[in-house]
């Protein structure tokens, strides 16, 4: 499939339009990061170890802003615009004015990706984690790795989707679950086992060695789930897409 | 001879066991305008979305451009235009930004987006958000989108329903010069006048079945059965004569004593064709 760059820059200065004309997409990576600041003032400073505390509070928050951050907001700004478009009927104006689907997603990807990787970073300074104790190529490429997977999942909600309503109630379950992770992982271990092996684990080993102040690993499980998942959910979206559609009548 | 831009043969579409389309037949040249004339639930829609690649026929073959239209892809979407009541707008996009987001899609330069906001009168309107337009300006604003790259096929849905009389106006200036062009238009519409002021050829459509197929004049002189004249007197007596020999002359008779001020035919309008074919109104 050929792609047009002066299609996928179209659609990516239209999504950068809409964007700014609807802040209300741009709540939940704001919302993380007001919320780690907000709680970081609240939370009494303890280092892990510290008066039995089991990890650093900025590496609580941290951890809780990432997941919070690549999650929700992954999610719901890749599935709602779709579903919005879809019920604005100008998702179809689109597609028959010579848009193709990859210059679609594309070009909507990218603004997306930008605002989560670049939440993603200032979560650093605003759980107050100093830089240096962060490994940060390996932070990058996995919360990189993880909110494309996100983006994707996010995508496929969109396409299956009708309407925005329909969106929201399809991700709530999705978005629970992967949400509680790392609260899920303390009550069971086998559970904790299986979840390793899902990329919010991943994302939750991460954050746990950074709550621990442990210097994370990069491991061939956690690296395999990522690119694992990341070809899941590209399969899945690549046969929803080929079996729906975009707006299909 | 002009190219066909359109080409439909024993086209069928049926919905689970009812019948949208019947083995439907017709063609539309470059530089013409083709009206498709039906009340509601017709089949009007139902044969653009198939001609535009968005359903699927049941039986039969459509051509747009050449091409199947079921292999109808980005390149084909380059050279045509479609407008139809589900055209939806970026509402929190302002007028001028709803188009320059096509006209980068469509490789089209800037200064044809002035140019059509200009003709179709909303050039004043240009940084407010579409949804603060009134219907008939968003009505507009749709329409100079499906314009804006000067497609070599143009399909519209009722494109000037709700508007006023000068706008309607206008956009009929802009079909007329889209189809000196040569523009092949593919026009559905409830409004009689609108069709025989633009189409050169019409398609009567009832219950997924084209009934009639002609230019609009030709229908209107094969339908008009009871031959009747409209005469206006020089003493302001106005009566209507049905054609006979006595009537005719009586009109010599009028004429040569220079007492016939003026006489019009008095065949019947698309409307009543319609109706006088199918027994049903056009609503």
């Amino acid at each position: 499939m050929k792609l047009s760059f002066r299609k996928i820059n179209a659609v990516l200065q239209l999504r950068l339009k809409l964007m700014l004309s609807n802040m209300s997409i741009l709540f939940t990576p704001i919302f993380a990061i007001g919320f780690v600041i907000v709680m970081g003032s609240l939370m009494p400073e303890v280092e892990t170890g510290e008066a039995g505390a089991p990890f650093s509070t900025s590496g609580f928050l941290l951890s809780f802003g990432l997941i919070f951050n690549v999650a929700i907001a992954g999610i719901s700004m890749s599935s709602s615009p779709i579903a919005e478009e879809k019920e604005k009927h100008t998702l179809r104006v689109l597609m028959t004015s010579s848009v193709k689907g990859g210059e679609y997603f594309i070009g909507s990807m990218i603004p997306t990706l930008l605002i989560l990787i670049t939440t993603n970073i200032l979560l650093i300074p605003a759980s107050g984690v100093p830089f240096g104790e962060i490994p940060l190529p390996t932070y990058i490429v996995i919360t990189t790795l993880a909110s494309l997977v996100s983006i994707l999942i996010g995508y496929i909600i969109g396409i299956y989707s009708k309407n925005q309503a329909q969106a929201s109630l399809v991700s709530t379950p999705i978005l629970l679950i992967l949400t509680s992770t790392p609260v899920l992982r303390t009550f069971n271990e086998n559970l904790a086992e299986i979840l390793d092996y899902t990329y919010g684990g991943v994302l939750a080993n991460l954050a746990e060695s950074l709550s621990f102040n442990n210097e994370y690993q990069w491991n061939v499980t956690d690296t395999s789930v990522l690119l694992g998942s990341l070809f899941i959910s590209l399969g899945i979206f690549v046969y929803v897409y080929k079996k729906n559609g975009l707006d299909h009548e | 001879m002009h190219k066909k831009l359109i080409q439909v043969e024993h086209l069928s579409k049926k919905f689970k066991d009812e019948s949208a389309l019947k083995n439907i037949n017709f063609s539309v040249h470059e530089g013409e305008i083709f009206g498709f004339l039906g009340p509601s639930g017709s089949g009007k829609t139902t044969t653009i979305k198939i001609l535009t690649g968005q359903l699927a026929q049941t039986s039969g073959q459509a051509f747009v451009l050449g091409n199947p239209v079921e292999q109808i892809d980005e390149s084909i979407y380059e050279q045509i235009g479609i407008v139809t009541d589900n055209s939806g707008l970026y509402e929190r996009l302002t007028v001028y930004n709803n188009l320059t987001a096509f006209a980068k899609l469509l490789n089209v330069e800037k200064e044809r987006i002035d140019i059509l906001l200009q003709r179709v009168g909303l050039a004043e309107h240009k940084n407010k958000l579409a949804k603060n337009l009134s219907k008939g300006m968003k009505q507009r604003l749709i329409l100079s989108r499906a314009m804006l790259h000067q497609p070599k096929v143009l399909f519209l849905d009722e494109p000037t329903s709700g508007l006023d009389p000068v706008t309607t106006e206008a956009i009929h200036a802009l079909l007329e010069e889209l189809k000196e062009n040569g523009t092949a238009i593919f026009l559905t519409t409830h409004n009689m006048d609108e069709a025989t002021k633009l189409c050169d050829h019409v398609a009567l459509l009832n219950d997924g079945l084209i009934v009639e197929h002609d230019s609009p004049k030709a229908l209107t002189l094969k339908y008009n059965l009871d031959k009747r004249y409209q005469i206006l007197l020089r003493n302001e007596r106005e009566l209507i004569l049905h054609h006979s020999t006595e009537a005719i002359e009586q009109i010599h008779h009028w004429l040569l004593n220079d007492e016939l001020l003026t006489i019009h035919s008095c065949e019947p309008n698309l409307e009543k064709v319609f109706l006088e074919v199918t027994g049903r109104e056009l609503v």
